[in-house]
């Protein structure tokens, strides 16, 4: 794959995360000797490559984000033509002196990470990186990488179409991880799956990682199980400030926490290889967040397990998430009737109640859906027709959760793949060893706090 | 009663009705205007400045409700509110059991403690590191001007790198064996990261604890200022610590924009009608910026604007009546306007001293010792 970037060949590459993504457009830059552009839509996963990058020596690097004050911003801007990978933001690049001086760089790559971000049928749509396929061409068009983790065939005909990819070579790994245990626990109430979750976390091998889709529930059971268990547990969520989130992903990459209780936030971006197991104690939206959240376990090819816990009607917290998050004819039609008299974008979301994703949403369609007076049922068609296509993604899930059939077939089928068999493979197949008797790799207690003096003496 | 409620009783007992609970919320998070800052030094609770900026009204308010319905506080009009006997005698109990912060400082310290905390955090992370001959770690504090400060006094240390480590550990171990640390020195040093070993959250201190979040950012908070404040008196026996801070503290006064501006024309000797005219501002924002200028630059002569007889009627009365109501003051001495009033109040009467005396009078140094030995 390699090969045919630095061929300079578009070029489209679905690999499972943990599978040296960086490393497809960082030998090219060496071997093409010239500045590469990567498109990267979360702050976090940038700030984690540059300082891989940086880790390992390399001191060209950039990230142009809204991280970086105003100040360094310019500064950077200014010198861009000395770095070697330049990391941006989509909203960066909508900016002027951000094009300006991208174009004076003569940039020999151009790289769109997470690319099923440009799908508005993904789990993900960002509708800035709708305009990336513009920028390509501001840039003289370079050739160009288009990286993702999860993609459908739907998503990937997307992808090559808004980037203008010319006959673009594909590499497409498949999304089964044979060393990934499958299996489903279904609960008859709540309380008996957080007892569930309970036994989970005691029997099951660390490092671990359980997905919530509620912040409050994530903190109030990591601050239980802590004080009642003897596992080592904490809980993760973008409602922490950025100097705790460090700390917990590094205490994690460091083996001092058993379990993280997060939120979807977590898990982007970490270059962990022993992590175990991954809990499921909500269900994710799509079988793309599924396959790109346990893909997180077992990088080091080791026997991992997935466990997702199930209770009758969990599928209604994606589904009410969905409601939330779409825009009301009325909020439609007030945006359109107000954004027309010129209010200012912030006033207009305010007034009305939108949402951020809601703003963003309909701010895409001012863009791009021309304005006159089908606007606002044209707006509303489409926001219908994604809605209906998101539902259609949890149901992906929902028969993942149900089938009597074998589970990995259930999810290579979702991306149209198919399957071999193979042992351990789902607790509908048959686990071999029961894995309740997984081994442990971390036994410790809770009383790891040190006087002071001997933090102090363990630091120098 | 949470350790917020006691802060915020505190503040109400000393606003005693004549601030809307609003001024509480601005004072805790450091909005930055003119009646702010204003209140925080006429009041003498400049101390809590900034000290909690990321507290969300919501739930500032739901505090506020709960003192009120626990009847610690009562409603006199217009969202100001008075202490209750009741409430007073839960907030000096509160105390007896609570260390009192009473080295904190926010107005001084806000955002240079932040900086000062971030040095501090990526220089023993740094110098652990090298300690353990380890070349490449990430790094606990992402701002590139921390790090850019931390690789340069790595450059300046040069070859006595291993020396200038070792010194700088014995600098804390002073400072933390200091006989009147106010606090445990956990609160601070049990945060700090270094070779293959990640500091402590927030939440994972106050797990241990017992203690709830707020709690533990206050005594983080007020073991961070008192460090600063003994660092900086004794610059010789913590020199490498002194550089952390020594930058920070020389660092000209910063005031808002349309102060600066101005400033430059009471400097080029306009009026405060002038300078009304000229900016096209109303009077009442000129006379804001003034005493901004009177609180944030000592040598700030207000006789331009308050004769001097006028000022000291104001500050007499002052005295006599103890009192912060304006009315009050308007009424004792007609001849004076409410601004010349509040400018002479400001400059006079910084009463950064009245929070001491609060905790002077409330915490003996044996009580403090038996919290600390809890």
């Amino acid at each position: 794959m390699i090969e045919s970037v630095v061929a300079g060949c578009d070029t489209l590459a679905m690999l499972p995360t943990g599978k040296g993504k960086s490393l497809c457009y960082q030998m090219p830059s060496y071997v093409l000797n010239g500045p590469v552009l990567i498109v990267s839509p979360l702050l976090s996963l940038m700030q984690d490559q540059v300082e891989q990058l940086m880790v390992r020596g390399e001191k060209r690097v950039v990230a142009l984000n809204s991280f970086l004050p105003y100040k360094e911003r310019l500064k950077a801007i200014n010198q861009l033509h000395r770095y070697r990978f330049i990391f941006v933001s989509p909203e960066m690049l909508t900016l002027d002196n951000v094009k300006r001086a991208l174009s004076m760089c003569s940039i020999r790559l151009f790289v769109v990470d997470e690319a099923h971000c440009i799908s508005q049928w993904g789990p993900d749509f960002r509708p800035d990186y709708l305009l990336l396929g513009k920028v390509k061409e501001q840039l003289g068009n370079p050739p160009t990488l288009a990286l993702t983790a999860t993609a459908t065939e739907k998503i990937r005909q997307d992808i090559k179409q808004s980037l203008n990819m010319i006959r673009p070579v594909e590499w497409i790994y498949s999304v089964n991880r044979s060393n990934i245990s499958l299996s489903v626990e279904k609960s008859k109430s709540f309380s008996q799956k957080v007892k569930l979750l309970e036994k989970c976390i005691t029997s099951f091998s660390a490092p671990g990682i359980v997905y919530f889709s509620s912040k409050q529930l994530a903190d109030e059971l990591a601050y239980e199980f802590h004080s009642t268990t003897s596992r080592r547990i904490a809980s993760y969520h973008a409602g922490l400030d950025q100097e705790q989130r460090i700390l917990i992903q590094q205490q994690f990459l460091n083996d001092q926490l058993d379990w993280v209780f997060a939120t979807s936030a977590f898990g982007m971006g970490i270059n962990k290889e022993n992590i175990r197991t991954i809990i499921h104690f909500h269900m994710p939206s799509s079988m793309e967040s599924f396959v790109q959240e346990i893909g997180r376990a077992g990088r080091d090819g080791q026997k991992s397990l997935s466990i997702l816990l199930y209770l009758i009607g969990d599928e209604q917290i994606p589904t009410n998430l969905l409601d939330l998050e779409r825009p009301s004819s009325l909020q439609v039609r007030e945006y359109y009737r107000r954004r027309e008299s010129n209010q200012d974008l912030v006033t207009v979301s305010e007034s009305i109640g939108l949402t951020e994703i809601q703003t963003r949403i309909l701010q895409h369609f001012e863009k791009h859906i021309e304005k006159n007076n089908q606007w606002v049922s044209e707006v509303d068609s489409q926001l219908a027709r994604r809605l209906v296509e998101k539902q259609r993604k949890i149901m992906d899930v929902v028969r993942f959760v149900e089938t009597d059939n074998c589970r990995r077939k259930v999810l290579v089928e979702t991306f149209s793949e198919g399957l071999n068999e193979q042992d351990d493979c789902c607790d509908v197949c048959g686990l071999k060893k029961p894995y309740g008797e997984q081994l442990l790799t971390t036994n410790n207690d809770n009383s790891n706090f040190v006087s002071w003096q001997e933090r102090l003496s363990q630091l120098f | 009663m949470t350790y917020l409620d006691a802060i915020l009783l505190t503040c109400f007992r000393t606003f005693n009705g004549d601030r809307s609970r609003s001024a509480i919320y601005h004072l805790l998070t450091g909005k930055k205007t003119s009646q702010t800052i204003q209140d925080a030094h006429l009041y003498g609770v400049s101390n809590l400045f900034q000290t909690l900026p990321k507290l969300s009204r919501a739930y500032f308010d739901e505090r506020c409700e709960f003192l009120i319905e626990e009847k610690f506080v009562q409603e006199l009009q217009d969202q100001r509110f008075s202490i209750t006997k009741k409430g007073n005698s839960r907030l000096v109990n509160y105390f007896q059991d609570h260390p009192f912060p009473s080295y904190l400082n926010g107005w001084i310290y806000h955002d240079r403690a932040m900086v000062f905390w971030k040095r501090l955090n990526l220089l023993v992370q740094s110098a652990s590191n090298i300690r353990h001959k380890e070349k490449s770690f990430y790094p606990v504090q992402r701002d590139p001007d921390i790090q850019r400060w931390v690789r340069e006094t790595f450059v300046k240390w040069g070859e006595k790198r291993n020396k200038k480590i070792a010194e700088f550990h014995q600098e804390l171990i002073t400072l933390c064996q200091r006989e009147d640390f106010p606090d445990h020195p956990e609160f601070i040093i049990n945060r700090l990261s270094g070779y293959q070993l990640i500091g402590l959250t927030i939440d994972q201190i106050s797990q241990h604890f017992q203690i709830e979040q707020v709690e533990v950012h206050y005594r983080f908070l007020h073991s961070l200022h008192y460090c600063m404040i003994k660092i900086q008196n004794q610059p010789l026996l913590y020199p490498l610590l002194f550089g952390l801070l020594q930058d920070l503290m020389n660092q000209s006064i910063r005031l808002t924009s349309s102060t600066k501006k101005t400033f430059s024309y009471i400097e080029k000797g306009l009026s405060l009608t002038d300078i009304a005219t000229v900016r096209n501002l109303k009077e009442s924002t000129i006379e804001d910026h003034i005493i901004e200028l009177a609180l944030m630059i000592p040598t700030f002569d207000i006789i331009e604007f308050v004769p001097k007889d006028l000022q000291d009627d104001v500050w007499l009365t002052a005295k006599k009546i103890n009192h912060r109501r304006l009315r009050e003051f308007k009424e004792e001495i007609p001849a004076a306007s409410y601004f010349q009033i509040r400018l002479v109040l400001v400059k006079r009467g910084r009463e950064d001293e009245k929070w001491k005396n609060y905790s002077s009078k409330n915490l003996a140094t044996d009580r403090l010792e038996k919290v600390k030995r809890k």
